[in-house]
């Protein structure tokens, strides 16, 4: 078995280093890669056999793979709302989408067979780390050795990690999973599916790296465990996923949302974060003043959206930072005059007698879209809760180390008599 | 058969909703679709900052002359005044494909000519070829009729075995000997000459050339310039759409 995993792989790194070494120019540059990866998957699939293909097969776990695809892509559209959209640089004459589709389609059958030929003879007791090393090979195998090796700033190379070789590592340890649960069709089912977005959609939504970074590696997470859970228990034991005991106690286990409950909660939570720094497109902010009143009153929330210059208007509510200020201000436009070639905006607060200083657009952050009202209390009131709590402990630190000691003294004491407790239940019925 | 059923629902729901959203983006007017193409996994031709660039000649030693390349994420500014004679040169570092250009304190008297290099490179899988190239103004446009141009670019080959690139192809719109161009006509000049060209996987459009030579982008404030514009500036954006080449 292991044997057949070699001849699987031997036919992808082949296709991998020739089309590594060699860049034919013209229609090769199209022809060569799929006659290679149409070879290799030729290949694989002769060493594999079909019939282990369809033995490997489930319907459920293929199911889940193209959920989790169009997942993928609906959030990316999503996103897109929220940013922009724009043309795809691929053509779409009958020819080219022909040519395209054997382009990307190949070195995927060639990829996943081989891939789950790999996967399914790993021995079960180092299966976590057959899944990883896996999913690292096929990782280096899809993206091109020329962004590994092109020198870059720290940045880049952040960029790089977080938009390339994050998001194809989270697709590629998903695609690993799929193989070793539903066989080849099933990581065929998520790969095949945003290839065939990326390439044969007019439109392609064009959210900021960090966003596409963010989706490409959450959804795959997402995956991974609804793919556990679309299997029942004793098939993740027989793939040596978990144990036999473990399998038993998920079997009788009659709440099944667990992971479901904790997978909704991590993604709310990201979803938070991440909204929280701007980084979805949309920014909010809490009053903290009342020169908007009675439009904006303090504790409530705006949420801004990035705006182009040329969008804003008289009568915007804009968020703008003014050098020296620690944080950004949020005042309605009166005035947009043009001087010199430099765009003036001026700003007044609603409750305020005379107009700001004048900006200039590159001072702005965008447009205040929604305002959520005085939800923002409960961040001011933890926010005060904090400070009071940080200011008493400057102030009385003698105090506050003693409060904290008999509190810690008080938790060690309970927990040892939680810990205890059965035992002495025992000895009680026990008569000693 | 009973859980195939139960995935059709939710599978069905998320379908609606991408193709509500991807409706939406189709048809609205308010939502922002680009005129640019997107750069993806495949299709990727990226401009590299790589920091090189001169100050010409005729240009006063004591004139403060600044000079600033933005390219997306990347931002690099040289202080050519301190820095003319012995350049840093920044690594390399992938951009976006729109190259923001700032060139500031110009001075009428004589003349003051600045010059951009850098590469475009097909960091991409498959071949590519030029769509479009956009030239905006965002500030100091009332330079724009006293300012000129002229640029060279190189078409270089994939790095062979050894590392090194062969010269394919070459483009020059002049440079002492010829006049320079009137400045609004740069991004149709720049389309026009490279249009034809396909850009394979690893292959170079190099603006990377020495001070009027082949291979640069030179900007120059004519002599004429009245005295009014003395020190100020003017940023704009070049930016350069590419698709996918199908024969």
């Amino acid at each position: 078995m292991r044997f057949k995993a070699l001849h699987v792989l031997v036919p992808v790194l082949l296709a991998y280093t020739i089309l590594t070494l060699y860049k034919p120019a013209g229609l090769m540059a199209y022809f060569l890669p799929i006659i290679c990866w149409g070879f290799a998957a030729l290949t694989v699939l002769w060493v594999c056999g079909t019939e282990k293909i369809q033995l490997w097969f489930s319907k459920t776990v293929t199911i889940t793979a193209l959920l989790t695809a169009t997942l993928q892509i609906s959030a990316l559209i999503f996103a897109g709302l929220f940013t922009s959209f724009g043309r795809s640089p691929y053509a779409f004459t009958p020819t080219a989408i022909a040519i395209n589709t054997a382009y990307f389609s190949t070195p995927i059958i060639a990829m996943e067979i081989s891939r789950a030929t790999i996967i399914k003879s790993c021995p079960k007791k180092r299966i976590f780390i057959g899944i990883a090393l896996t999913a690292l090979l096929y990782t280096f195998i899809t993206i091109p050795l020329v962004r590994f090796t092109t020198p870059k700033t720290p940045a880049e190379t952040a960029k790089f990690l977080g938009s390339e070789l994050l998001p194809t590592l989270a697709q590629s340890l998903l695609a690993t999973y799929l193989a070793l649960l539903g066989g080849p069709i099933a990581s065929i089912a998520y790969l095949w599916t945003l290839k065939a977005f990326e390439w044969l959609s007019p439109i392609l939504p064009n959210p900021d790296w960090t966003i596409k970074a963010l989706i490409s590696t959450l959804i795959p997470a997402i995956g991974f465990i609804s793919a556990s859970q679309s299997v029942t228990p004793f098939t993740l034991m027989r793939h040596g996923i978990i144990t036999r005991e473990e399998a038993t106690r998920r079997f009788h286990r009659t709440k099944k949302s667990t992971s479901l409950s904790w997978m909704a909660i991590a993604i709310t939570a990201l979803i938070l974060l991440w909204g929280s720094t701007g980084l979805l497109g949309f920014q909010p902010s809490i009053i903290a003043s009342g020169s908007m009143r009675p439009t904006l009153e303090v504790g409530d929330i705006a949420v801004t959206v990035q705006t182009r210059p040329e969008n804003i208007k008289v009568g915007d509510i804009i968020q703008y930072w003014r050098q020296g200020e620690t944080a950004p201000i949020i005042h309605r436009v009166i005035q947009i005059e043009r001087a010199g070639g430099i765009t003036y905006i001026v700003t007044k607060g609603d409750a305020n007698n005379a107009p700001d200083e004048p900006i200039t657009v590159t001072q702005t952050v965008g447009k205040v879209v929604l305002i959520i009202p005085k939800i923002g209390w409960i961040s001011i009131a933890l926010k005060t809760a904090i400070s009071t709590a940080a200011s008493y402990i400057q102030n009385n630190f003698a105090v506050a180390i003693t409060l904290i000691g008999l509190a810690s003294a008080y938790s060690a004491f309970r927990i040892h008599k939680f810990r205890n407790q059965p035992l002495n239940k025992l000895r009680r019925r026990l008569g000693r | 058969m009973k859980v195939s059923k139960g995935y059709v629902l939710p599978m069905l729901l998320i379908i609606a909703l991408g193709a509500i959203g991807f409706g939406y983006a189709w048809w609205t007017e308010q939502l922002v679709i680009n005129p640019g193409t997107v750069n993806t996994g495949d299709l990727n031709v990226k401009i590299v900052a790589t920091g090189t660039q001169w100050g010409g000649p005729g240009m006063p030693l004591w004139q403060p002359l600044y000079f600033h390349i933005k390219a997306s994420n990347v931002t690099a500014s040289w202080d050519l005044s301190k820095e003319i004679y012995n350049p840093p040169c920044p690594p390399g570092a992938w951009a976006g494909n729109t190259l923001t250009i700032t060139i500031g304190n110009l001075y009428p008297h004589g003349y003051t000519q600045v010059g951009i290099s850098f590469p475009v490179i097909n960091i991409g899988t498959i071949p590519a070829k030029l769509e479009s190239v956009v030239l905006t103004v965002t500030s100091g446009s009332e330079l724009v009729p006293y300012l000129k141009y002229y640029f060279g670019v190189k078409h270089y080959s994939a790095r062979n075995a050894t590392g090194h690139r062969t010269l394919l192809w070459s483009y020059f719109t002049g440079g002492e000997s010829v006049p320079f161009k009137d400045f609004d006509e740069l991004d149709d000049e720049l389309y026009s000459a490279l249009s034809g060209r396909v850009l394979m996987p690893d292959e170079v459009f190099s603006f990377d050339g020495e001070e009027g030579e082949e291979g640069s982008i030179g900007f120059r404030l004519i002599g004429t310039t009245p005295n009014e514009f003395e020190g100020k500036s003017i940023t704009f954006t070049l930016t350069f759409n590419f698709k996918q080449w199908n024969a």
